[in-house]
């Protein structure tokens, strides 16, 4: 801490492009789903068959938070068990 | 133990045995993020698992939309309640702002993962960037629940009556605003329940802009430059998505429904 002459090389890598690309598609999803949702919650009368469809929406949405954002789909199937 | 957070288990010279081997590939700080994450998700579960049953205890709304009124008679319809935009006084324009809300919190969502990934390059000024936005989506969301909470609980220009029991009877009297005894909006529940599960909420992201500032402070000055590795942005990258997640079920329960 105190060797400030010896700060570490630090290598920086170029950006992951494939990556970020990724990352912004499923942003782009997330929000497809909400306007989606927006639109059903105005043109659809209360009922089991409204709630069932935000439902299965949210949980889709959920997935691709915690699949991608959180990276659990990419690490060992251990943990998702 | 070893002198600074191990990011991988390979060339552990420890036999399984003694701890060498973690079983779930991931680091000790990422696999007790995740066993807290899950319990915060119960918690959370528990606050919308009874917003739902004492939802369903109270009436439903069976009218049209475009007749409903305010009532303590049953539970009221999410769109008619918050339905107000800043600066847009008057006008009706249900959950547009709390569409804004969620939009704001996807897109913080997506600057804090790109940090991630800016951090797995050893990239520091492109974390810097990305945390700056992450911080600034949070701030923002923070202030629209502020303006949110401001409206619900100051309430509409005109007053609902509500049946109120005071002194051992029943009274009528008229109410605006919410608190958590008496609301002008619906059952009493309601109001408890939009301060519990929004303040709770709130409370995460509130915890969230914190960490997110320390993090953003450790890598201004180098801390994890000089570590060698970016994985508290990962940790706290993992809380500020999990805070993300409950509030697209906040959204669909609380507001959608």
């Amino acid at each position: 801490m105190a060797h400030h002459s010896h700060e570490p090389q630090v290598t920086v890598l170029p950006p992951n492009k494939e990556k970020i690309k990724k990352l912004w598609t499923v942003a782009g999803i997330l929000g497809a789903i909400t306007a989606v949702e927006f639109i059903v919650a105005f043109s659809m009368p209360h009922g089991a068959m409204k709630t069932s469809i935000f439902v299965v929406m949210t949980i889709v949405k959920a997935a691709y938070i915690v699949g991608e954002f959180m990276h659990l789909r990419y690490e060992s199937k251990v943990l998702l068990w | 133990m070893s002198h600074s957070t191990a990011t991988t288990i390979e060339g552990s010279e420890k036999s399984e045995w003694d701890g060498g081997v973690s079983p779930m590939g991931v680091s000790y700080g990422k696999l007790m993020m995740w066993f807290f994450l899950l319990s915060d998700a119960f918690t959370f579960s528990g606050l919308l698992i009874t917003y739902g049953l004492v939802r369903s205890a109270h009436h439903a709304y069976t009218g049209s939309v475009a007749d409903y009124i305010f009532s303590t008679e049953y539970w009221p319809i999410p769109e008619k309640v918050f339905d107000a935009v800043p600066f847009l006084h008057g006008v009706e324009l249900p959950l547009v702002f709390v569409g804004i809300m969620t939009f704001v919190l996807i897109m913080s969502s997506v600057t804090m993962v790109l940090a991630v990934e800016a951090g797995h390059r050893m990239d520091r000024k492109a974390v810097e960037k990305w945390m700056l936005w992450t911080l600034l989506g949070g701030i923002t969301f923070l202030s629209c629940q502020a303006w949110e909470w401001t409206h619900f609980i100051v309430g509409t220009d005109s007053p609902t009556l509500v049946r109120d029991f005071v002194k051992g009877e029943w009274i009528t009297k008229e109410v605006v605003g919410a608190s958590l005894t008496i609301n002008q909006y619906g059952p009493a529940d309601f109001a408890d329940f939009f301060f519990f599960i929004t303040g709770f909420h709130g409370f995460h992201v509130f915890s969230g802009v914190l960490f997110n500032f320390l993090i953003y402070y450790n890598t201004v000055t180098g801390v994890y430059e000089r570590r060698g590795h970016y994985e508290m942005v990962e940790k706290v990258g993992l809380y500020w998505h999990f805070v993300d997640l409950v509030w697209v079920f906040v959204f669909t329960f609380f507001y959608l429904v």
